[in-house]
């Protein structure tokens, strides 16, 4: 429930913000390919069932270890690190790699993520080690590369990372004050 | 040998028994969901192009935009 709010005000933000230059740059760069069909319906819904999915594990884990101390680091796990380690794109726009292989290498590193998280959150020892896990995996993962003829817009691409990191706080801070809303007796923080 | 494994499911038969069936459901549910929206080609690819059958085009190709938008790299 509240991550489907919280998706839709992340999906809000994104819409005004970052909409209007993906547009752009998609008109820019886009192949010549035939109309494509949107359902406006769609990605609304989408968003809502994603947020609610987040909000799943950000529920068990925020009963044991507060509400802003997992926000946070559910925002590094799953947004940040995610985020800077490769460049989100406008439609149209290809990296060289096949569609599965960009995938599952993702999905590995989310689920690296995870588990380092989860070593984070048990505190002690197992702490360091995760927030290690966590700071080596950019470098464990291979990247993606962009064809050459998107170097130009490379700070465009930039611009849109931000605001989807941006998008992400937003969706993750909302969650947490939501949930304090929902349920006041969860702690912030606990060590 | 066979006494080892039996000894290993049941322990692994305790652990798992002391999540409750909500908290069992409510993370699977969550899990599939963020599966099929984040790894859509992975999925595809693994089930032999049945994705593609099933979700019509403008639905996917809405999801798509959505996932660039949210910085999930795909195409």
């Amino acid at each position: 429930m509240a991550g489907a709010l919280a998706a839709l005000a992340q999906l809000a933000f994104l819409y005004y913000f970052a909409a209007p230059l993906a547009e752009s740059l998609h008109d820019k760069l886009a192949v010549v390919e035939g109309e494509e069909e949107y359902a406006e319906w769609a990605p609304p819904l989408v968003a809502m069932a994603l947020g609610a999915a987040w909000a799943v594990p950000f529920h068990y884990l925020s009963m044991r270890h507060g509400v802003a101390k997992t926000a946070a680091l559910m925002f590094v796990a799953f947004s940040l690190l995610p985020g800077l380690k490769w460049l989100p794109t406008p439609h149209g726009v290809t990296y060289v790699e096949p569609v599965w292989w960009r995938e599952a290498v993702h999905g590995a590193y989310l689920l690296y993520n995870l588990f380092a998280l989860l070593l984070v959150l048990r505190g002690g020892l197992a702490a360091v080690a995760g927030a290690a896990a966590l700071g080596a995996g950019p470098l464990l993962f291979p990247s993606f590369t962009l064809p050459d003829k998107y170097a130009g817009v490379v700070p465009e691409l930039r611009a849109l990372q931000g605001l989807s990191l941006a998008s992400w706080a937003l969706f993750w801070s909302s969650l947490a004050i939501l949930t304090s809303i929902f349920a006041p007796l969860r702690r912030l923080w606990r060590s | 040998m066979r006494l080892k494994a039996r000894k290993l499911v049941l322990k692994l038969a305790q652990k798992t028994s002391r999540i409750p069936l909500k908290t069992a459901l409510a993370l699977a549910a969550a899990g599939v969901t963020l599966a099929v929206l984040l790894y859509p080609a992975v999925i595809d690819a693994a089930l032999g192009g049945i994705l593609q059958k099933i979700v019509p085009a403008p639905i996917y190709n809405a999801i798509h935009e959505l996932r660039h938008l949210l910085g999930i790299p795909c195409h």
